[in-house]
């Protein structure tokens, strides 16, 4: 079983744009499998290959010339590096213009620095991350989408926020019935024209079937694919099993496991790293996973894959850590 | 004798006076000062409510909604931002703020 393989089951799969989402510590390689992988789909329709991660290693690996700008990068393949700075000015001029429309006199609220108190709110880069995430589903430019994750935390965050925010809709949404029917009853015996529908509680319920549709996307195996990236040390492997963990408590199974930068056993024992290694190897093996989950390995080449060409040859190398396991 | 003791009451009454004149003066002085501030003591007052609300909301029940909701709603919640903000005006005279709720001539 080869990357290869693991790209014919994305392949496999209906919904288009198909969302792949390639997960890991910081430093395991997610960038590189995420560029071979894009590589293996563009040949079989339009790929593009975003990164979120503000490590920025896409820009370097690809040679973009600038960030936050999908380039073609060859043929079928497209990439973009994600640039949260960018993204976040723009939602924050949004914001603040709104605040300073509808709430002029608050300024005891310091509405008038609204900029920068959206931006330093806590979760805010998790949301900038989630609403692009979720403008990605509706992409009809592409075929495949592979996204390049900031590390595990960061991930796991954005990708549980669709969840926190249904929770909070749903109380609002109870306390916001109560409201308008109480409205409505005021209305009604005071002999004032009494609206039935309550505008607040409409878009609640629109918020609510917005973050529903988000949700299925994100657990829907046809929608979504998850890739998660590792080398062959504990750490990354116990990240790994908790990713694992995190992503079936959302409802999401788990496509694929790559074990990057294996060391060829005789270099392993040379260098005293063959029994963590093989450790490390054998918990990917036995990991139990929700449904099929295929799980390779590529081994580790004197240069570091850091372009296109690179890649598609380490691709070349990678190797069968165990059958799929249903 | 008469005429010292005269004077003395004389001068006693002035000192009196000027005694007097003196706290009216600074008793002005403190009332357009304690003025002048008021404004800035409401702000201070809706100052502390703020901070406490956003400091110790989380402890006392009322945790914040995330950003992206608050921003979504807030287009639709022009009415209840304007009642919220007619009632920090009136947050100083809570007694007057009762007895108007309840309407007619008080």
């Amino acid at each position: 079983m080869t990357l290869e393989a693991l790209a014919d089951v994305v392949r496999g799969k209906g919904g288009r744009p198909h969302i792949v989402i390639v997960i890991g510590k910081g430093g395991v390689g997610k960038t590189t499998v995420s560029i071979m992988l894009g590589d293996l789909l563009s040949r079989s329709g339009r790929t593009l290959i975003v990164s979120l991660d503000q490590a920025k290693h896409l820009v370097k690996y690809l040679s973009l010339r600038e960030t936050h700008k999908i380039t073609r990068i060859d043929g079928n393949l497209y990439a973009m590096q994600f640039d949260l700075e960018k993204e976040s000015k723009k939602f924050t001029a949004e914001y603040s213009r709104l605040l300073k429309q509808i709430m002029p006199g608050l300024k005891v609220l310091n509405v008038e620095k609204a900029a920068d108190t959206i931006r330093n709110s806590p979760g805010f880069e998790e949301e900038v991350y989630l609403r692009y995430l979720e403008t990605l589903y509706t992409n009809k430019d592409f075929d495949y989408i592979v996204v390049d994750t900031p590390p595990t935390g960061v991930t796991l965050r954005i990708l549980n926020l669709p969840r926190t925010y249904m929770f909070w809709l749903g109380n609002l949404i109870e306390l916001r019935t109560k409201i308008a029917s109480l409205k409505y009853s005021i209305s009604r015996v005071i002999g004032e024209k009494a609206e039935a529908r309550d505008p607040v509680l409409d878009k609640l319920y629109e918020l609510q079937d917005r973050y529903k549709t988000l949700m299925n996307h994100l657990t829907d195996d046809a929608r979504t694919s998850y890739i998660l990236v590792a080398t062959p040390e504990p750490l990354p492997v116990y990240e790994v099993e908790k990713t694992v963990q995190a992503l079936q408590d959302l409802g999401a199974g788990v496509t694929g496991i790559v074990v990057n930068r294996i060391i060829e056993d005789e270099m392993a024992k040379r260098l005293g790293v063959y029994e963590v290694q093989r450790d490390s190897i054998d918990a990917v093996i036995n990991l139990k996973c929700k449904g099929p989950c295929i799980r390779i390995g590529i081994m580790m080449n004197r240069t570091p894959p850091d372009t296109l060409e690179k890649a598609r040859e380490a691709a070349r190398r990678t190797v069968a850590l165990a059958a799929s396991i249903a | 004798m008469i005429v010292g003791r005269i004077l003395r009451e004389i001068t006693s009454a002035l000192r009196g006076m000027a005694k007097e004149l003196g706290l009216f003066i600074f008793g002005m002085g403190q009332a357009m000062r304690e003025h002048s501030v008021e404004a800035l003591q409401l702000q201070y007052l809706e100052m502390e409510n703020a901070f406490l609300t956003i400091v110790m909301g989380g402890l006392v029940g009322m945790p914040f909604a995330p950003l992206t909701l608050s921003m979504e709603l807030a287009p639709l919640l022009k009415e209840e931002i304007a009642i919220m903000e007619k009632r920090h005006a009136l947050g100083g005279d809570l007694l007057s703020d009762y007895f108007s709720s309840m309407g007619g001539d008080w």
